[in-house]
């Protein structure tokens, strides 16, 4: 499948602890996230496990290594998994002869700010992490955010959706939801065999911000739980209407999900719920 | 020999933020004569003296989430951890150990810190 990626700017800092000049290359990754919308930071670790997320971040993003010391091991690892634009910048080699920690890190903003507004963003595609089913989406964006919506689905006000497979159906939380959450770090799920009302909470997922229910949006009995969250709850933020589904119910009556919002429908409401969360113009 | 804690490299990430803050407690604050760190991305450019090190000390790996970079890359370069903490399973252990952002940590996340120096000690059998 061929999603489009807006290309972003991939921050690659070496996160040298026991080295003064990781510590500068870490404070430069946060103050450069501050300042540019389209910037994530990247994990060294990440990248070496070539884990999946981080390498669609790292091909489809205009890459800034930030080296602490002279092994450059920020810029090798880059270079090693395949990118030849890097732009490199290296604190020994910028700053060696600063003395200050904060005038340090605001040298090496302004160099990385300079090098970073003459890339031009643009769009490319590219190809996405294979999913266990063919997912088309509609696409809006708001604020710094894309807001994606897959289609074919049906989805609840509380923002959790339900698949309909044929046979049994899943349900999961929306694009939305994620992003409102932001990283997921546990997930309780209910058993197997639980028999549940629509609008029911059963289990709850906790956030870095925030823990919230899980509010089933048809009744049904529950005939499998997401076992994978367990231990990969970040699921929920990396693949939110695939991977990261949280259950599958045999359902009471299938005729409920007349009562749920189609996807375009449900484009409609997300946009004006994200709205008022942020609290900024849609565009 | 000093022990060795090793941090993941989350950067940008508040449960990176924690874990690096409680290495740094060991490392660099009052225990600093018994704990010590090394730069984790040396142990995937395969630096000698650091896999030595890794190899020959006892090494407490603190994890942001369930990837687990720290632990897998001191297991990479064959060394086994004396103990692996995961971050937010210490969290879920004192749900109001919550950190706040990754620039400020906050109180939250000080007392996460702690609590994840606490269970290193405890299990180094060495407190002060």
């Amino acid at each position: 499948m061929r999603c489009n990626f807006v290309v972003r700017t991939y921050i690659l800092p070496c996160a040298g602890y026991d080295r003064p000049g990781g510590r500068v290359t870490r404070a430069v990754a946060e103050k450069l996230l501050e300042e540019f919308d389209d910037a994530v930071i990247g994990s060294m670790g990440a990248l070496f496990k070539e884990r999946p997320g981080e390498m669609r971040d790292y091909r489809t993003s205009n890459v800034i290594c930030l080296d602490g010391c002279g092994i450059k091991c920020s810029s090798e690892l880059a270079l090693d998994r395949g990118r030849n634009d890097l732009t490199v910048l290296s604190v020994p080699d910028l700053v060696g002869s600063v003395e200050e920690f904060e005038e340090k890190v605001k040298q090496m903003v302004d160099v990385a700010t300079s090098e970073l507004n003459k890339r031009t963003q643009r769009t490319s595609s590219t190809v996405s992490e294979k999913p266990s089913r063919e997912i088309e989406y509609l696409e809006e964006k708001f604020d710094k955010f894309t807001l994606r919506v897959a289609k074919g689905l049906k989805y609840s006000d509380n923002d959790f959706w339900v698949w309909d497979d044929g046979n049994h159906v899943r349900i999961g939380a929306s694009d939305l939801l994620q992003q409102m959450i932001s990283d997921v770090y546990f997930v309780d799920l209910v058993e197997p065999g639980t028999h549940v009302d629509m609008f029911d909470d059963v289990g709850a997922m906790e956030s870095t911000k925030i823990m919230i229910e899980i509010i089933v949006p048809l009744s049904g009995t529950i005939v499998e739980s997401n076992r994978a969250l367990e231990d990969s709850p970040e699921l929920i933020n990396e693949s939110p209407y695939d991977r990261g589904w949280l259950y599958r119910i045999e359902p009471d009556d299938i005729d409920e999900l007349e009562l749920l919002r189609n996807a375009s429908d449900y484009m409609v409401y997300a946009l004006a719920k994200a709205k008022e969360e942020i609290g900024k113009k849609v565009e | 020999m000093k022990k060795v804690v090793i941090p993941c490299s989350g950067i940008g990430k508040a449960f990176g933020a924690v874990a690096r803050e409680a290495t740094y407690l060991l490392s660099d604050g009052e225990y600093n004569d018994m704990f010590t760190t090394i730069c984790l991305p040396l142990l995937m450019t395969d630096d000698k003296e650091s896999k030595r090190i890794v190899m020959e000390s006892d090494v407490y790996t603190i994890d942001g989430c369930p990837k687990k970079c720290a632990s897998v890359l001191v297991k990479h370069v064959g060394g086994t951890p004396a103990m692996e903490i995961m971050t937010p399973k210490v969290l879920a252990e004192n749900k109001e150990h919550k950190p706040e952002t990754v620039l400020d940590i906050g109180s939250g996340g000080r007392l996460l810190a702690d609590d994840i120096v606490n269970l290193i000690l405890k299990h180094g059998g060495s407190t002060k």
